[in-house]
């Protein structure tokens, strides 16, 4: 049994005070392990995007703790935590991921060289993720150059890169007509597959169902878990009766 | 509550790195790879965004332009030093200006610094040592030969006049140089064709012998026979024996004669300028000594090789002073105004790229850029566009002088009449444009 | 839609005998729908009768008949292709009905209900897209002639099938529950304003059923 990569401990977060006071999140609390792809689902509003922030550090809950491969994100300084957003875990958003004015190589390796890597090695380093996901022949195109769906797939390249083993995917596939996106969604799968832990918002079934489990959020409280495998033969003939 | 499910079981869990430690690389490491990853994204900007860029382009560059420009005229207008040697005596040794009836004290330029010793003290100004053999009320040409006595070299005369003619029935006034080029006064006076004119003659029926300069061609005076014409209100003919091309001071030549075409009549002091012929240099102590005579010297010797500050007069030490602080203070303010008017047009025209940027730094801050380091790929842009648009604006304002006395020097006006003077250090500090700080 | 018509559509194929017609169908609908071979012999008679299908001659050594299309059968079969598959029909969806009990019958949790049949719909969606990539994988890995892949496709489509009925179960699900949410607000607010003990919380304003919900949209991304 491994342990956790990611724990979200009694998070709550709220917005305003007195008469705008919202509670977006409200005592919620997460693991996700190495390999584990966890999706977050609820209608607008929830809280997921909030969670999501809170998560990747670039919210801070107003009580309860987050860790990062045992590094609380709460006692951090901004410059520390910079540190950790460079070496830990990468942010995929629903689109514009990539810097316009560099190719998909540099995009991957913006993180290595912000962290001090001499650029040619960095730049070798993101061929090898690159190419690991089958992306080669993308390296030096310009994000302009590239579909919708081949960008959010580099995002995910650099999400992951180095030292990264930790994917926060914000409505990843949004932009996306569903085929691309099914296709961004495999990828991502087969990352999580590989050790990588991850977290995907979606307001999509579909999507969320390339997750290993859905948290179901409502005004910021966690209403629903979908828990471990089922047999997948057996539900195909349930399915199948209706 | 506590959310967290084993993961799937089918998954062999690797051993994925929480907490293996990556290698701490300098603070150096990172100041340099964020630079350069701020200057690439940059230079790209500017290339992706042609329009964008060369507007701000433009914007920095219009002002650079105006204030190299303005510097570099200023400087070719304002002649001085060394730069003067051909204009005022060709390939002699120096040019004497006087005498004053008293003492000179001058600078090593006296246009530039010079008067009278002990003006302005208690004892009054020092009454200059008499010349042997000068006769005060003679013209230049006269009083040459106790001159050159004084000197110990060579001497010729020169004078210059105003004359009056007509070329069909349009009046035309040409520039007149009375001085007799035969000795080879090299950029001075050329002669460009036909022969050296001899001295007038004191007959006034004779005809006065002269050299026209193009200048005077191009205005419409007959290349050659005679013509009538008038200096002082003193009607003469002059007979054309050539064509030569004479510098002056501040005028453009129009007619050359070995000596004064008229008698001009009262010469108040025997005042006049010779130019100092020979091999023998007159140096500093000589210019003293001369001074002594109230003559004011300018020499080649001293023009290029100028004498120590302590070795001048305090007089002459605080007017050259003054002067300097006088260019400075103008060449500051110009600068300072430009810079001005420079940041109020860059500042919005990067405001605008900084909007522009703004996912760029949203980007770079999610992937673990830091406010240092965000700064940096704003300023990036600043740099390469500033560089590119001072640089420019420097050469084309160079370039744009250049044109302008080019174009000044066709007219025949004479403010441009200096070498073409570039000054690389009072343009360097107007390269670092101006850019607000994020 | 009918076996019978699968099996027609099977047949303007190719001519074929009844039990390979029965794996054929299987194969094509990925085990969704079973029959039995008594199933198809019965089907394929009454196309005989109907004069849609016709028997190609006698049996062969190891006593199977082929069949195949007639005209008619082919003419029928192509306004099949054509028609509209009719929806209108009142869906007997035990889940419908369980949940509009369970809205009016007293001491249901109704969140309770929905909650549960999501998660279970939510898993059953997960697994469906587990074996979606499985067959997506094993259509990329394997090219093993023209005919596997379009196989594998008719299988990828009927499990899409499956995806989509579940999404929209899920949507559904979702809607019922803000419905209900929407519902209990405005009871709520009805109470207080028949109860005018606290003036202040009677504020039409204030207990607006959209009031809430539209604050909580401006978390910030």
């Amino acid at each position: 049994m491994s342990t956790p990569h990611v724990v979200i401990s009694d998070v709550t977060r709220v917005h305003g005070h007195d008469e705008t006071r919202v509670v977006a999140l409200d005592h919620v609390s997460l693991e996700i392990h190495p390999g584990e792809l966890v999706a977050v689902m609820g209608p607008s509003g929830s809280g997921k995007s909030t969670l999501l922030n809170v998560a990747g550090g670039l919210d801070a809950p107003t009580s309860g703790t987050v860790s990062i491969g045992g590094e609380t994100l709460g006692s951090l300084a901004p410059r520390d935590l910079a540190k950790l957003r460079r070496r830990r875990m990468g942010f995929v958003f629903q689109d514009y991921n990539l810097i316009p004015s560099l190719t998909a190589a540099e995009n991957v390796a913006l993180p290595l060289e912000l962290d001090g890597m001499r650029a040619r090695q960095a730049r070798r380093a993101a061929r090898h993720t690159l190419d690991l996901m089958d992306l080669m022949s993308l390296s030096d195109r310009y994000p302009d150059q590239m579909s919708g769906g081949q960008q959010q797939r580099v995002a995910i390249a650099r999400a992951l890169v180095g030292s990264r083993r930790f994917v926060l995917a914000d409505e990843p596939t949004g932009a996306l007509d569903s085929h691309t996106g099914e296709e961004v969604l495999r990828v991502l799968r087969e990352r999580c597959d590989e050790g990588v832990a991850g977290l995907l918002v979606t307001h999509e079934a579909r999507h969320a169902a390339w997750a290993d489990r859905v948290v179901f959020l409502r005004d910021g409280r966690v209403v629903d878990t979908t828990g471990a495998a089922d047999d997948a033969e057996d539900l195909l003939a349930s399915g199948g009766s209706r | 509550m506590s959310t967290a499910a084993p993961p799937r079981p089918d998954l062999e869990v690797p051993a994925g790195p929480p907490n293996a430690t990556v290698a701490e690389p300098s603070r150096f490491a990172q100041w340099r790879s964020s630079w350069a990853i701020a200057l690439r994204m940059a230079r790209r900007d500017v290339r992706r965004h042609k329009g964008r860029s060369a507007l701000v382009v433009v914007m920095v560059l219009l002002p650079t332009l105006l204030l190299s420009a303005v510097v570099t005229i200023a400087y070719t207008s304002d002649v001085q030093g060394a730069e003067k040697i051909p204009m005022a005596m060709g390939s002699g040794q120096a040019l004497l200006e006087g005498p004053d009836t008293s003492a000179a004290v001058q600078g090593p330029d006296p246009a530039q610094a010079s008067g009278s010793e002990n003006d302005g003290t208690d004892e009054g100004a020092t009454t200059a040592t008499t010349v042997p053999g000068f006769d005060r009320s003679g013209d230049p040409f006269d009083n040459a030969a106790a001159v050159s006595r004084l000197v110990g070299s060579d001497v010729v005369a020169v004078d210059e006049y105003g004359l009056r003619t007509t070329v069909g029935d349009r009046r035309v006034s040409l520039q007149g140089l009375a001085l007799d080029g035969r000795p080879g006064l090299g950029e001075k006076l050329v002669l460009l064709s036909g022969r050296w004119p001899a001295p007038p003659s004191t007959d006034p029926a004779v005809p006065v012998e002269v050299l026209l300069t193009p200048y005077a061609v191009a205005k419409g005076v007959p290349g050659t026979g005679t013509f009538q014409g008038s200096v002082d209100g003193t009607a003469r003919t002059f007979e054309v024996v050539g064509t030569a091309r004479a510098r002056l001071d501040y005028a453009t030549a129009g007619v050359v004669t070995a000596g004064e075409p008229v008698d001009r009549g009262e010469n108040p002091g025997g005042y006049g300028r010779w130019i100092v012929l020979g091999d023998d240099p007159v140096t500093w102590e000589d210019v003293q000594a001369l001074n002594g005579h109230g003559f004011r010297v300018t020499s080649r010797a001293v023009l290029e090789d100028p004498p120590p500050a302590d070795r001048l007069a305090p007089a002459i030490r605080d007017q050259l002073a003054g002067a300097d602080r006088y260019t400075t203070l103008l060449v500051g303010l110009g600068a300072a105004m430009l810079l001005i008017v420079t940041t109020l047009l860059v500042g919005p025209a990067f405001a605008v790229s900084a909007a522009r940027q703004r996912r760029t730094l949203a980007l770079a801050a999610s992937n673990g850029a830091h406010t240092p380091m965000l700064r940096r790929t704003v300023l990036g842009q600043a740099l390469v566009l500033g560089a590119l648009s001072a640089g420019a604006g420097t050469v084309l304002g160079v370039a744009a002088a250049w044109a302008v006395v080019a174009w000044a020097r066709t007219t025949g006006d004479q403010t441009l009449i200096g070498p073409f003077d570039v000054r690389p250090l009072v343009l360097g500090p107007s390269r670092s444009p101006p850019w607000p700080r994020p | 839609m009918s076996v019978r018509l699968g099996l027609m559509a099977l047949l303007a194929e190719g001519d074929s005998y009844g039990a390979r017609l029965r794996s054929d169908f299987e194969e094509r609908t990925g085990g969704t729908w079973p029959l039995n071979v008594g199933q198809v012999y019965t089907t394929l008679e009454r196309l005989v009768r109907d004069g849609l299908v016709e028997q190609t001659g006698e049996a062969d050594a190891e006593g199977r008949i082929a069949y195949r299309l007639t005209t008619a059968g082919h003419t029928e079969l192509g306004t099949w292709w054509t028609t509209p598959v009719d929806r209108t029909n009142t869906p007997r969806d035990e889940l419908t009905i369980k949940l509009a009990l369970a809205v009016t019958a007293p001491g249901v949790d109704v969140h309770r209900v929905v909650q549960s049949q999501r998660t279970s719909t939510l898993r059953q969606l997960r697994d469906l897209t587990r074996l979606k990539r499985d067959a997506l994988d094993r259509a990329e890995g394997t090219a093993e002639g023209a005919r596997d892949a379009e196989h594998g496709l008719a299988w990828l489509l009927v499990l899409e099938n499956l995806v989509f009925a579940a999404e929209a179960e899920v949507r559904w699900l979702d809607h019922v529950e803000s419905v209900l949410a929407r519902h209990a607000r405005d009871r709520q607010a009805r109470d207080h304003r028949s109860t005018p003990v606290d003036g202040t919380a009677a504020d039409p304003e204030h207990d607006h059923a959209g009031t809430a919900p539209a604050a909580r949209e401006g978390t910030p991304a």
